[in-house]
C-alpha cells in the first residue's frame, strides 16, 4: 500500500526549523521532489515553531531541528517538544553540523528520533534530506 | 595550619583552571562552527554557479549570498583576533572626554540614526573626562550602542557616574527588550538573540571580557518591550 492512500487522507506535514536561510534553501530543494506528497513548512526559532505548530494543530509528520539556533537552542526545542502532549508522539529528527558527542547523547536523551550530520558538500546534503523525508513520510508505515 | 589552606588554593587553582579549559573548548568548538558554516555557504554557492548555470535572477541571488557570507567570515575573523588578543595586550589609560568619543563612535552609525530618527542624550558635558583605555571604552560603547540600533530603539541615553575610586556608564534604550530568562547567556560567547540580525554573536562577550581586563563588570537590566540598561564600571 502506497502512503497516501487516498486523495480524501490530509496531505502530510513536514516542520524545518533551521535559522540558517542558506540551509532551508538546501531543505526547500530536496523538499521538490516530494512536493506532491506532503507541504514543508519552515520556522527560524522556537517561538515561529510553536505558532506554526499551533496554528496547524499538532499536525506533523516530522520535525527537522537544527540545533545551533538563537535564544532556545535546537535541543531545548526537542527537550520541550517531547514532553508535551500534543506533540511527543511527533517523530523529530535532529540535522546538524555539530560533531559534538554531548549534543548527540543529550539529542537521544531527549527523545530524538534519529540525528544527522549536514553534509559540507549540498548535493550529499540534499540526498540525507531526501533519505529522511522518504524514510520518515514515504516508507515508513504512517502511525 | 598551613598545608590544609594550601591544599584548599591549590584545589581553587585546579578548579579554575578546569573551568578555563572547558570554557576554551566551548569556546574553539563554536567557533569553529562558525566560520566552517561561512566557508560550507560559499563553497556551495560557487559550486551550484559552476555546475547549474542557474538563470540570471537565481545567479545574483547566490552571488550575494556568497558575498555576504565571505563579509561575515571577515567581521568574525576580526572579533576572533580581538578576543585573543584582550588577555594578552598591555593596556594604557589616559584621561579624555567621553562626550567626544561618543560623538566619534556616532560618527560610524549617521546613517542608522537618520534613517530611523534615533534620539541620544547625555547627563554629561564635553568638558567631563574619564580616565582609562580609550580604544577599550570605544569598542565597548560602540558594541552597546550598536546594539541599541539595531534592536529598534528610537531615544538612546548614556548615563555617567563618577565615584572616588570607580566609573559608572550606563546605555539605555527603549528598543524591544531581552526577555529576563535570557539575561545571564547574552555574554556569552557565540549566544545569539535573533535571526533577524548579522553579527558574529561575539560582541557583549567582547565587552564582559574587556571590562574584566579594566577590573570592571557589565550587567543589564531589562525587560521584553520595555527597552533595555547595560551598565558597567571600571
Amino acid at each position: 500500500m502506497s502512503y497516501q492512500e487516498s486523495e480524501d487522507m490530509p496531505r502530510k506535514k513536514i516542520l524545518s526549523i533551521e535559522d540558517n536561510i542558506d540551509d532551508t534553501i538546501l531543505i526547500k530543494r530536496a523538499h521538490k521532489k516530494f512536493e506532491d506528497k506532503f507541504d514543508l513548512f519552515t520556522a527560524q526559532c522556537y517561538e515561529d515553531a510553536k505558532k506554526v505548530i499551533s496554528d496547524q494543530n499538532n499536525n506533523f509528520s516530522l520535525i527537522l531541528i537544527d540545533i545551533n539556533l538563537p535564544r532556545k537552542n535546537g535541543l531545548e526545542i526537542l527537550k520541550e517538544l517531547k514532553k508535551t502532549a500534543a506533540t511527543k508522539k511527533i517523530p523529530i529528527c535532529i540535522l546538524t553540523t555539530s560533531k559534538w558527542e554531548e549534543d548527540l547523547k543529550k539529542a537521544y536523551k531527549y527523545g530524538c528520533n534519529a540525528y544527522f550530520e549536514k553534509p559540507f558538500d549540498y548535493k550529499e546534503f540534499i540526498n540525507v534530506v531526501e533519505i529522511i523525508f522518504s524514510f520518515w513520510l514515504v516508507n515508513h508505515p504512517p502511525s | 595550619m598551613d598545608r590544609p589552606i594550601k591544599e584548599n588554593d591549590l584545589n581553587d587553582l585546579n578548579n579554575q583552571l578546569i573551568k578555563t579549559v572547558e570554557e576554551l573548548t566551548h569556546f574553539n568548538y563554536f567557533a569553529s562552527h562558525d566560520l566552517k558554516e561561512n566557508i560550507r555557504t560559499i563553497y556551495n554557492y560557487s559550486k551550484i554557479l559552476k555546475e547549474e548555470s542557474p538563470p540570471k535572477e537565481d545567479f545574483d541571488f547566490y552571488l550575494s549570498r556568497i558575498m555576504e557570507r565571505s563579509l561575515q567570515l571577515n567581521e568574525l575573523i576580526d572579533d576572533l583576533l580581538t578576543y585573543t588578543k584582550i588577555s594578552s595586550k598591555k593596556i594604557k589609560n589616559e584621561r579624555f572626554s567621553l562626550y567626544h568619543l561618543i560623538l566619534s563612535i556616532n560618527e560610524d552609525f549617521k546613517p542608522d540614526i537618520f534613517k530611523k530618527n534615533i534620539s541620544f542624550h547625555y547627563n554629561f558635558k564635553e568638558g567631563d573626562h574619564v580616565w582609562c583605555h580609550k580604544t577599550t571604552l570605544y569598542h565597548i560603547l560602540f558594541n552597546l550602542i550598536s546594539n541599541s540600533i539595531k534592536y529598534s530603539s528610537t531615544n538612546i541615553a548614556i548615563h555617567l557616574k563618577k565615584g572616588k575610586y570607580k566609573t559608572l556608564i550606563k546605555v539605555e534604550d527603549d528598543g524591544e527588550g531581552i526577555e529576563k530568562v535570557y539575561h545571564n547567556r547574552v555574554f556569552d560567547p557565540f549566544f545569539r538573540l535573533s535571526t533577524k540580525m548579522n553579527g558574529t554573536g561575539l560582541g557583549l562577550s567582547l565587552c564582559k571580557k574587556m571590562l574584566e581586563k579594566m577590573g570592571g563588570q557589565i550587567g543589564l537590566r531589562s525587560e521584553i518591550n520595555s527597552g533595555s540598561v547595560f551598565w558597567f564600571y571600571f
